[in-house]
């Protein structure tokens, strides 16, 4: 498609979208906000309860998915869920997400203690733990004296976990239950309260080995200062299968391993739906319509036939939309399908995946 | 009465442990714990020096400085010291005769590593009545970071992990914690390939036991004899086994290196540079840069093959962590067998 033939297929692409009322965005899919995770992801209920019931039940578990197929959208969604249920499953879940954290600097065991303390109190003082726990326990790990009324207490806490650039020592200073070491900790909150706590790591997809080494060495010298009990301590890594090598290499231990796979055509279509809701000329005004009835699936099924990523699968269908609208104004359809002819040849399954499992030749002479 | 599946399945995780969450016996290493003990007897010839603990990653050097706390007089370890992240703040607050510091091994980047001896050295220089007790893999062997020590001295026997040796460890454990006599559990033919004597030497307990326990998870959780056997093994392996590869020649490489591995029984000194390149001319690789490229890094990197070189910088300034002799990985070793 040379410049002219693009900015007109833009143009009626523009003209289209206003057309049957879709945003300027589509068909993107940009990274869905916190808050609406669980009424826009497009999960399979069946890998979910899988996942459940592994974290549920195992100590350490490993999370692989492809590279560019939704691992950060998972490890968030699985986040959020377990942060909602907090109390319900006595559970104080920490997110060491390399994408955030450690950015500037290297994971060190000091850095990683702390970014775990930090959120340790964070995570005690955001929920009511005082109506299902032993207060006096409780209000030692955060510091409360009965001076005060507790909300108002609680707030101006949280001022203290915000510092930026963050300041420990002063974290300290206002929770003096912190200074104990981590394992210590740890297993205050697993005797005094049956809390286990509960790291969840994310990586960048394109992060490079050596933070996952110093991540490695940290969390074992973490472990081997001493003592923290089997159940005081949960482990959760949302990993690509090379991440995955990394993180056991060096300090290999039983993980539970579960493989999320690729998204289906049919659910990235489905992402589409949540997403996307055209508003089209009605008798009365403008109706809601579904996506489908002015944007047909093909468009996804034959990109995803094609594309090695998410990403990858909504540049074919930018791709093969543009295609179709490289026409006449007046030829603009309102139901848009793919060109006949755009589509590749059919086939099973994703042009490059999934990965080829390696294969044992038989013994040569 | 044999011991049954259900039994070694609910203690597993204490029987297989490797970390500290369950608080082990420790088995074994007299020698080396006598060896250390006399060392120590008479520190004046250490101070101002370093004792250095240098063997494979997972092999039991931190818990066996856990058991040589007294001995050595090692003051409570509120904060671990590492290698790689060692200040000189924290050695001036390390106190007692003898400091210890641990991870001077291949998880490092090599630059952290060469600063964090040098430190050590220095602070050894300065404060004549200390002594550094380092552990570390075989990186610590390197001769550049030994020549930042003002002097040293390796622990000459920390027993490799051998078969007497793992029987053993496992024989108290089951002791310890089924509370009844232990029975083997485990063939004999799979002993020889979970600690090969040639490869004792690069013979880890952590990836072991962590094998070992995988492998029990697979196990009905019946009252069946428990017999865990290398077709057992195999099965597992070929279950679990992913390499994650690039080409097609890196696939062709492992067929004719496992064809290799079936042939040649005998590891003691392990495959050379010049041995694996060879297999490597096979699957089409011409040169050794090219063949460490796209085999010996990623091998090396996804735990396929192991290393019992000294690690270190190379003439292009690049820090090589495999450099041979080289091992098969236990996973390899099985799957050779198929």
């Amino acid at each position: 498609m040379n410049q002219t033939e693009q900015s007109r297929a833009e143009k009626n692409l523009v003209f289209w979208r206003s057309l049957v009322g879709l945003d300027p965005e589509f068909p993107t899919l940009s990274p869905i906000p916190e808050r609406e995770l669980p009424s826009l992801m497009v999960l399979d209920p069946g890998q979910i309860d899988g996942l459940r019931s592994s974290l549920g039940s195992h100590q350490l578990t490993q999370v692989v998915v492809e590279p560019g197929w939704g691992c950060t959208s998972l490890f968030r969604y699985m986040l959020g869920e377990v942060r909602d249920r907090a109390m319900e499953r006595l559970l104080l879940p920490v997110s060491i997400d390399l994408e955030h954290l450690f950015r500037k600097d290297s994971v060190t065991l000091d850095g990683l203690e702390e970014e775990i303390k930090r959120q340790m109190i964070g995570l005690l003082l955001d929920n009511p733990w005082e109506q299902s726990l032993n207060r006096d326990y409780y209000f030692e790990c955060i510091h409360f004296e009965y001076a005060t009324d507790l909300s108002s207490y609680k707030s101006h806490m949280r001022q203290f976990l915000f510092d930026r650039p963050p300041a420990f020592r002063r974290l300290l200073a206002q929770f003096p239950w912190l200074k104990e070491a981590l394992p210590d900790l740890l297993n205050y909150l697993l005797h005094n309260f049956r809390i286990q706590t509960a790291l969840y790591f994310h990586f960048p997809r394109d992060i490079q080995p050596q933070p996952l080494r110093d991540l490695v060495r940290s969390i074992k010298a973490s472990h081997e200062r001493g003592g923290v009990e089997y159940a005081a301590l949960r482990e959760v890594y949302f990993c690509t299968p090379l991440q995955k090598v990394e993180i056991e290499r060096d300090f290999q231990r039983p993980f539970n391993v579960l493989r999320y796979p690729r998204y289906t055509a049919a659910q990235i279509y489905a992402m589409l739906l949540k997403r996307y809701t055209p508003n089209v000329p009605g008798f009365r005004g403008r109706n809601q319509v579904g996506l489908d009835a002015v944007f047909s699936e093909r468009f996804v099924q034959d990109a995803w036939r094609g594309a090695a990523t998410l990403g990858g699968v909504v540049e074919q269908v930018q791709t093969a939309v543009l295609q179709r609208l490289d026409c006449a104004e007046a030829d603009v359809p309102f139901l848009l399908e793919p060109v006949p002819t755009a589509s590749p040849a059919v086939a099973a399954t994703p042009a490059t995946t999934p990965r080829k499992k390696f294969e044992r030749k038989p013994r040569t002479a | 009465m044999p011991i049954t599946n259900q039994e070694i399945k609910r203690v597993a995780r204490q029987l297989f442990s490797s970390s500290r969450a369950y608080v082990t016996p420790f088995y074994n290493r007299t020698t080396s714990k006598q060896e250390l003990a006399n060392l120590f007897a008479d520190r004046s010839p250490l101070h101002g020096g370093a004792v250095l603990i240098s063997a494979p990653m997972g092999t039991g050097k931190t818990f066996f400085i856990d058991q040589m706390t007294a001995v050595l007089k090692l003051e409570g370890r509120a904060k671990p010291l590492l290698v790689g992240e060692v200040s000189e703040r924290d050695l001036q607050q390390a106190k007692g005769e003898v400091f210890f510091i641990d991870e001077g091994d291949i998880k490092t980047n090599w630059s952290d590593l060469d600063r964090g001896i040098q430190l050590i050295g220095q602070h050894l220089r300065d404060n004549q009545q200390q002594v550094g007790l380092v552990l570390g893999d075989y990186t610590l062997r390197n001769p550049s970071l030994l020549g930042h020590l003002p002097k040293h001295r390796f622990l000459q026997t920390f027993e490799p992990l051998d078969r007497a040796f793992l029987q053993g460890v496992i024989e108290q454990r089951m002791a310890e914690y089924l509370k009844r006599r232990p029975e083997e559990i485990i063939e004999p033919a799979l002993y020889d390939i979970l600690v090969p004597d040639g490869a004792a030497h690069v013979n880890s307990f952590r990836a072991i036991l962590t094998f070992l326990e995988g492998l029990v998870r697979t196990l009905p959780g019946d009252r069946q004899p428990c017999w865990l056997t290398v077709e057992q093994a195999k099965n597992y392996v070929q279950d679990n086994f992913d390499p994650q590869f690039t080409t097609d020649r890196q696939a062709d490489f492992l067929n004719f290196f496992l064809d290799h591995l079936a042939e040649r029984p005998d590891l003691e000194q392990g495959f050379d540079q010049s041995e694996m390149l060879l297999l490597g001319k096979r699957a089409g690789y011409g040169d050794w840069l090219e063949f460490r490229e796209e085999i010996i890094d990623p091998f090396g990197l996804q735990g396929l093959l192991l290393s019992r070189g000294v690690p270190g910088l190379d003439a292009d300034g690049r820090f090589v962590r495999w450099p041979g002799p080289y091992y098969p990985s236990l996973m390899l070793t099985l799957m050779a067998e198929g």
